[in-house]
């Protein structure tokens, strides 16, 4: 493992391997960072672009005072937010990310990759028919009565699928989940041996 | 810690916040949600909790289908790189302990994964559009606007003999490139929509597909009926999905391809449904304050503008203020 350090020097000396390998392991983490201001698939893929053909031009001349991992997110929501700035007309919610709030959207960010391989460890644990209305519901985007209809259930078992999905997803991912994911694990080793 | 209301009443506001979500929520219950968001902040930090992890669940979605190597690939082009470094193909996991747990977990991810995972094997190819509308040319030149989470396939090889499309969501529009010796049709389940010369539109709405023609003509058939509905220009028919039946109707909504071209007509059109076609225009929340303003009525055109220019223009007209938070719109009395 090379430290922060080392990886900049590297790509300093245009070190590719170090460089791609950089890119492979912060991709997704920044462009859903980037995604979840822009809304938009290119501008995220670009904005992750953006920060790291800087990274590639300019390693050695960058002031890094934190870890190379928040200096990336850091990077990615300016590059973001400047994305909305030039694009004014096209996205109206720009408004929402004033200067006062951007420490709370760095922090934020820091964490959402965990937060969503959280959720989706959340999501295997429910109950399997629960776990297919909530994908139909949220990655199909079928409206409640279309999944009633197309699973033979009535709109009220979908509400409540839905409804149950939330609240244990909620809870897993939330300040009790360590807890909680615990607790499912014991249960779930005693169903499965 | 306690266990507070965790039966009864969560679970009632819970499924208000996810017909809200869905749009679906009765006036009164919306009030009802309102309601009890103020009562508390608890009960305000809970509403917020599951709007985020809903915004979350969507973004998860596109996480997942993130491709870190074809993606590096375009960062080489733009930097004259050469993408033939050996960086293992291994995607960034954060290491989970217990590792029995994820084998156990696998066999669950296969049940969810066949929900949404699409065979990309063969020659298949997807068109997905996600927060936006996409257009497209196919490759035998006629033009299809993708509606926003919408999403459609077809066979590459194939799609030279036979012009097949196959609808897996969402909402299109085509213009379809004339060629009498290569019908061009689009299929959802057993329902095959075959042009005859013609620009149309195809919505999979609930339990039903909506077509309505452009120009020309268009020709609706179910697999294994021998009967045929010859739609006409400026007709409209929907497919009963369950039911098997197809039934011409009177065509509603003069706005149905507003979304490929931005161009909205309202002619004493109540607020509602304004609001309603504004969303699915612009795909932007819009929410109706104050109920009086449930009955006022607004007549104009619109071409190629933006949401907020829209609403500006409606807002001045019915006298309403506009208020935008958090990327929703609210319309709401100017008194």
């Amino acid at each position: 493992m090379l430290t922060d350090n080392e990886i900049l020097q590297a790509i300093s000396s245009k070190n590719q391997a170090v460089f791609d390998k950089l890119y492979i392991n912060y991709y997704k983490k920044l462009y859903i960072i980037s995604f979840k201001y822009t809304r938009n698939q290119e501008l995220a893929e670009e904005a992750v672009h953006d920060v790291f053909i800087k990274i590639w031009n300019h390693s050695g001349n960058l002031n890094i005072t934190q870890s190379l991992s928040s200096y990336l997110s850091k990077a990615v929501i300016n590059t973001s937010l400047n994305v909305l700035k030039s694009q004014k007309g096209l996205f109206e919610n720009q408004g929402r990310y004033e200067r006062e709030m951007i420490n709370e959207i760095e922090e934020e960010a820091e964490t959402l990759e965990e937060r969503l391989i959280n959720i989706e460890r959340a999501i295997q644990l429910l109950p399997p028919q629960c776990q297919k209305v909530l994908l139909m519901s949220k990655y199909e985007k079928r409206k409640q009565q279309e999944i009633a209809d197309q699973l033979n259930i009535s709109i009220k078992t979908v509400k409540n699928h839905l409804t149950y999905a939330y609240k244990k997803i909620k809870e897993i991912v939330g300040n009790r989940g360590i807890l909680l994911l615990i607790l499912i694990f014991i249960q779930f080793l005693n169903r499965t041996f | 810690m306690s266990n507070l209301n965790f039966n009864g009443q969560e679970s009632y506001f819970l499924e208000l916040i996810t017909e809200e979500m869905e749009g679906v929520i009765s006036a009164e219950n919306s009030i009802r949600l309102k309601e009890w968001r103020l009562k508390s902040p608890d009960n305000e930090t809970y509403y917020l909790d599951v709007i985020k992890l809903n915004e979350e669940l969507g973004l998860l979605e596109q996480y997942k289908n993130l491709k870190p190597n074809e993606s590096l690939e375009g960062l080489h082009k733009k930097l004259n790189l050469a993408s033939n470094s050996t960086v293992g193909n291994k995607p960034k996991v954060i290491n989970f302990s217990v590792q029995g747990w994820l084998r156990i977990a696998a066999s669950l991810i296969l049940v969810s994964a066949t929900v949404f995972y699409f065979m990309s094997s063969n020659d298949k190819v997807l068109l997905k559009a996600g927060s936006v509308q996409n257009t497209y040319e196919l490759p035998d030149g006629s033009k299809l606007v993708l509606n926003a989470n919408s999403e459609l396939s077809y066979s590459k090889g194939d799609f030279q003999k036979i012009r097949e499309l196959e609808l897996i969501k969402g909402e299109c529009f085509i213009d379809v490139f004339h060629n009498p010796e290569k019908p061009f049709s689009i299929h959802y389940k057993d329902l095959e929509v075959t042009d005859i010369g013609t620009s149309f539109n195809v919505k999979l709405a609930q339990s039903q597909i909506d077509v309505v023609v452009n120009t020309g003509q268009v020709k609706l058939h179910i697999a294994g009926k021998a009967s045929e509905t010859i739609l006409n220009a400026g007709e409209a028919a929907y497919y009963h999905i369950s039911k098997k039946y197809i039934k011409k109707v009177k065509l509603q909504d003069s706005n149905y391809k507003a979304y490929t071209d931005h161009v909205i007509n309202f002619n004493a059109t109540a607020l509602p449904e304004v609001v309603r076609t504004l969303e699915s225009v612009y795909h932007r929340k819009i929410i109706i304050q104050s109920p009086n303003l449930n009955s006022r009525k607004f007549t104009g055109e619109f071409k190629k503008q933006n949401i907020k220019d829209v609403l500006k223009v409606i807002a001045e007209t019915l006298q309403i203020n506009i208020v935008s938070k958090n990327g929703v719109f609210y319309l709401v009395s100017a008194k």
